[in-house]
This record gives C-alpha cells, sequence and structure tokens, in this order.
C-alpha cells in the first residue's frame, strides 16, 4: 500500500457560531485526482485553506507526506509543495502573464533562483504554451477575461513543482465549452507528472468525468466519500447535491 | 529605441553644457539632479515598492547631516568618504523603521513613517550643542581626493557634474534592477504580497530591501544637497520635507523612470522662484497643494504619462509600456 501523501484527521473549525468544518477526515495517495462538491457554504474552501495553512483548525491535524503540519504557515507549507490556486485569482497585476509565471518558476522552494528574468523566459513561454496561453505573454492580468485569469493562476501554481496542487474552483465564471478545456490540460498535465489534485468544483459533468474519488461536503461535514460512480445511490448526497 | 538614444544624447549635451550657458538655469539643474536621485530613490520604494512614506526627509536629512556633522566635529571635508558614508548613515536610520514599512500599507504607513522622522527632526533641535539646533551647521574645506575646492564656483561645478552623473547611474541600475528576479519580486510584493506567500515566499524581504536601497539614495541626495550649499539645518528633516519628495513623485509619475526627474526639475524650478520672488515664499506649501491637487485631478498618472501621451500623438504610433 502507498503511503498517504496528505491525510486530514478530525478537522474542525468555527467561524463565530458558524461550523464551516466538522471532523473531517479524508487521504490521498500519490498522483490520486480528488474532487470536492458541495454547495456554497459548505465548507470546501475552508478545507483548502486549512490544508495549505493559511487558516488554522480548532481541532485536528493535517499530516503530510507523514509529518504534521501543526505547527507550519502558509508559506512553509508553500516551500513544502503543497500549492494552490483561488476561487478568485491572486495575480500581479503590474506583471506580464510571462513574468507571473515566470517569477513563480524562480520562486520555487522559497528562494529566488536566477537573477535576470529573462533567463526564465523560455520556461515560462513553454508553461503557458502547454495551457494554450501563449498567445496572452505579454499581456497584464488586467488585459485578460476571467477565464484566462483563473487559467493564469493555476500555471503559477502548476510550475511551483506542487506535491500537493490544490484548485479552488477553476471553472466557475469560464463558458461550458472552456470547462472541458481547461479541466483536460489540467487534469492531462497533472497526471503526466504524478501531481496529487485536489479540485473543487460545482459542475458533475466534470467530476464524473475526471474524478477517482469525490469527497461531498455539506454544512462542513464530509457526507460522502468515495468514487464517483457510488454517489448516486446515496440518498443522503442526492438530497444534498439536488440530483 | 533610436529616437530615444537621440533624445537621450540631445538631454545629456544640453545638461553638460549649461553650466557654462547661464548661472540661473545651472542652479535650477543643480538641485534638479540632486532632487532627481532623491526622487529615483523615493519611487523605488513608492512606486515599486508600493510603500507610501511621509518620512523620507529622515534619510535625506541623515545624509546632509553626516555631511555637516562630520564636518564639523572632525573637519572630515573629502567627498569621497562622505557621500558613501551618508549613504550608510540613512541606511542605519531607515534599519530600524524597515520592517514596519515592509508590513504596513497605506495612511498607517504614511504616518508611522512621517512620526519616526519627527523623531529625528526633534533629536536634532534637543541635541543643539552637538548638532547646531536651529542654527544648523555651516560646512567648509569640501574637497574631492585630496583636491581642496577654491571656491563655491569650482565646488557647485564639481556636485553639479557629480550629480548629473549619480542621476543618469541611479536610472540606468533602476533600469537595470526593474529587469532582476528581484526587481520583479519587490512588483509583485507591491502587487499581491499574499500571492507571493503562497508561493512561499517572504514579500517583507523584497520589501524591506527596496526600502533600505531607497533610503541610502535619499541619503546620498542629501548629502549632495549639503554640500551644495554648504550648509544644513533641522528644516531638512521636518515632514514638509517629505511632503516635498512625495510631490516630485507624484507629479512626474509614480513607478516611472523618467517622472521622478522631471518632478525633481519641476520642483527645483519652484524652488528658486520662491527664493528669487520678494513675498510669495509664504504661500509655498500652498503652492505645492494646489500643484499636486491639480496633478492628481487633471494627470493622476504624473506628468511624464501626458508627455508620452503627446509624444504618441505627434509619432501617430501606438504607444509602448512604460515601467
Ligand atoms: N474567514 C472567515 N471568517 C468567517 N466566516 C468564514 C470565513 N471563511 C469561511 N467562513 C464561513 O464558513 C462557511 C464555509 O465557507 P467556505 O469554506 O468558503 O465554503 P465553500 O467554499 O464551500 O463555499 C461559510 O458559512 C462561510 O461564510
Ligand atoms: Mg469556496
Amino acid at each position: 500500500m502507498t503511503e498517504a501523501v496528505i491525510r486530514v484527521e478530525g478537522l474542525s473549525k468555527r467561524f463565530g457560531g458558524i461550523t464551516a468544518l466538522n471532523n473531517v477526515t479524508l487521504d490521498m495517495k500519490r498522483g490520486e485526482v480528488a474532487f470536492i462538491v458541495g454547495p456554497n457554504g459548505s465548507g470546501k474552501t475552508t478545507l483548502v485553506n486549512v490544508i495549505s495553512r493559511y487558516v488554522r483548525e480548532d481541532a485536528g491535524d493535517v499530516i503530510f507526506e507523514g509529518r504534521s503540519l501543526k505547527r507550519v504557515n502558509h508559506v512553509r507549507a508553500a516551500q513544502m509543495g503543497i500549492l494552490r490556486s483561488f476561487q478568485h485569482p491572486q495575480l500581479f497585476h503590474g506583471l506580464t502573464a510571462l513574468e507571473n509565471v515566470a517569477l513563480s518558476l524562480a520562486l520555487r522552494n522559497g528562494t529566488p533562483r536566477a537573477s535576470r528574468i529573462d533567463s526564465l523566459r523560455d520556461k515560462a513561454q513553454e508553461a503557458l504554451e502547454t495551457f494554450q496561453m501563449g498567445h496572452l505573454a505579454d499581456k497584464r492580468p488586467p488585459e485578460m477575461s476571467h477565464g484566462e485569469r483563473k487559467i493564469l493562476d493555476i500555471v503559477m501554481a502548476f510550475v511551483g513543482r506542487p506535491r500537493l496542487l490544490m484548485l479552488d474552483e477553476p471553472t466557475s465564471g469560464v463558458s461550458t465549452a472552456d470547462k472541458w478545456g481547461i479541466m483536460d490540460i489540467v487534469i492531462r498535465n497533472a497526471k503526466k507528472e504524478g501531481i496529487t489534485l485536489l479540485v473543487i468544483e460545482h459542475d458533475l459533468d466534470l467530476v464524473f468525468e475526471y474524478a477517482e474519488n469525490v469527497i461531498v461536503m455539506f454544512q462542513g461535514s464530509v457526507v460522502y466519500w468515495g468514487p464517483p460512480r457510488n454517489m448516486a445511490n446515496s440518498e443522503r448526497v442526492r438530497e444534498v447535491l439536488g440530483i | 529605441m533610436r529616437p530615444a538614444l537621440v533624445l537621450a544624447a540631445v538631454m545629456l549635451a544640453v545638461a553638460v553644457s549649461v553650466p557654462f550657458v547661464s548661472q540661473t538655469a545651472m542652479l535650477i539643474a543643480l538641485f534638479g539632479f540632486i532632487f532627481s536621485i532623491t526622487a529615483i530613490g523615493y519611487n523605488i520604494a513608492y512606486g515599486y515598492g508600493g510603500m507610501i512614506s511621509l518620512g523620507h526627509a529622515a534619510f535625506f536629512g541623515a545624509g546632509a547631516y553626516t555631511v555637516g556633522l562630520m564636518n564639523r566635529h572632525l573637519g572630515m571635508g573629502e567627498l569621497a568618504v562622505l557621500l558613501p558614508l551618508s549613504m550608510a548613515a540613512a541606511v542605519l536610520v531607515a534599519l530600524p523603521i524597515a520592517p514596519i514599512a515592509a508590513r504596513l500599507s497605506g495612511l498607517q504607513l504614511a504616518t508611522a513613517l512621517l512620526a519616526y522622522s519627527m523623531l529625528y527632526y526633534s533629536l536634532v533641535l534637543k541635541l543643539g550643542p552637538i548638532t547646531g539646533g536651529s542654527d544648523g551647521i555651516s560646512i567648509s574645506g569640501l574637497a574631492v581626493l585630496g583636491y581642496e575646492f577654491p571656491d563655491r564656483q569650482a565646488l557647485g561645478l564639481f556636485i553639479y557634474f557629480a550629480s548629473l552623473a549619480l542621476t543618469v547611474l541611479a536610472l540606468l541600475l533602476v533600469k537595470r534592477f526593474l529587469g532582476t528576479v528581484g526587481g520583479r519580486l519587490v512588483l509583485a510584493a507591491r502587487d499581491n504580497p499574499l500571492r507571493l506567500e503562497f508561493l512561499g515566499y517572504v514579500p517583507a524581504r523584497a520589501k524591506m530591501a527596496a526600502f533600505l536601497i531607497s533610503a541610502a539614495m535619499c541619503g546620498l541626495s542629501g548629502a549632495l544637497y549639503a554640500s551644495a550649499l554648504q550648509f544644513v539645518n533641522a528644516d531638512l528633516l521636518y515632514w514638509t520635507m517629505s511632503g516635498e519628495i512625495l510631490f516630485m513623485v507624484i507629479f512626474g509619475g509614480v513607478g516611472t523612470l523618467l517622472g521622478p526627474i522631471l518632478g525633481a526639475f519641476v520642483l527645483s524650478g519652484l524652488r528658486f522662484y520662491i527664493a528669487t520672488t520678494p513675498d510669495v515664499g509664504i504661500y509655498w506649501q500652498l503652492a505645492l497643494g494646489v500643484i499636486i491637487a491639480a496633478t492628481i485631478y487633471s494627470a493622476p498618472r504624473g506628468l511624464i504619462h501626458s508627455i508620452y501621451r503627446a509624444a504618441t500623438l505627434i509619432r501617430g504610433s501606438k504607444g509602448g509600456g512604460h515601467d
């Protein structure tokens, strides 16, 4: 049996009176592609925030490659290879798409490598082209569409050599046609590089197509965790997802 | 590219000949170049690093007082020593506040730095026996590499060409810096520090570096200023001096390469006009305020952008991006 890359045990988190996470236990093995689904406010982003160490759990533990992350902050977690994208793209708006990616390349492991940004040009261009963004290399985020910004956000996380990559609604606000294109590229490249991938996604068609495991969340609790084919057998899942 | 090079050569030729053409023009350009170094330095913190400061007078003043104090107490007049020393002194003054500058932002930061700089202002007034208090310090016996300047004229000429050369050098260094990973890091730390953290980087490091480089350049220009006037007093540390530094950069163009230089020359011209026209001195702050308000209203990206736009219209071509 392969060891879990990431394991969360009994994670709970409350914000005031709201239970964002309620005793969540999960794990993912290396190279696994898992999806989180659930209605708005069910705690999906909070789970990603806790794993990436941006939000502290009230109870429970996050274990990454056999090591507890109790005393690890989000900067250190990123250096360890836990990278993520954001529901609202987080970019450097004064830099071109190419420079956004080049900077992420330069910062692998938290220490800037290469002194001139030009020396990273080819690699950054290559990464953009992998995600069919090559033609946008010289555009700055404010000149790009919402969908393009979301992809750029993903590319930045991708080139940082993630050992665990978490994408928060990578296809929200993107047209149905483009959704499949984006997800196809993401999954293909994650598979190629053996990246463990956790994706928050609302579109169940995409989930059924690509997920090896699905985590269904509702009001902070995991109501289903397993392969997509058994999902619809559960009355609770059908109720929560309205299917 | 080519027309820009030609223009740069022409401007350099003009700058070199100015001292031999007009005494007035030379005085304005002298302080224009000195303030250019100040403004280029300030722009690194504010324009590129996003750290708005109302305390840079402390760094300018640290440079100026390094010359004044070393001259008064140790009889030191060697500029080859004093100028680098003034940069070190400014960095030393900036060091305790740099971690705060790297973490606060906006009005909070501006006022924190204002308060910090006023500490040095009061200190200079309090320590009158050492610093000359409100009377200031007269500087004499300045020299470079052992050559003592025989008169004010020779000193002025040297400071003029030194400031011109240092302005060009600062410009080239900033341009080069922006092309490095470190330079892009500073811009990224301004744009989205949180994202940098999620890439595994501590943005405060880049910001602190930018802040200290900025302080060093202000210190250098403060020393040149004191040397040119052969005088320092506490006014250089007062918050209105910080206001004038901010004025140059906002007026010329925040975050642009040439904007700060433009702003510096405009400030120098205004200062000259005020100093040589009777009865207008009391309106100085008011005039600066009105000009800044008008700039923010009519050319929010600074005068340099308006010039670029005009040039683009004249050439009838599409303008490129300017850093
Ligand atoms: N930083 C926060 N402060 C207060 N409440 C929060 C915070 N983050 C999330 N919440 C609340 O926790 C619940 C779960 O939010 P979230 O994890 O963002 O849900 P999802 O991503 O599934 O839509 C919501 O009720 C949300 O309002
Ligand atoms: Mg969410």
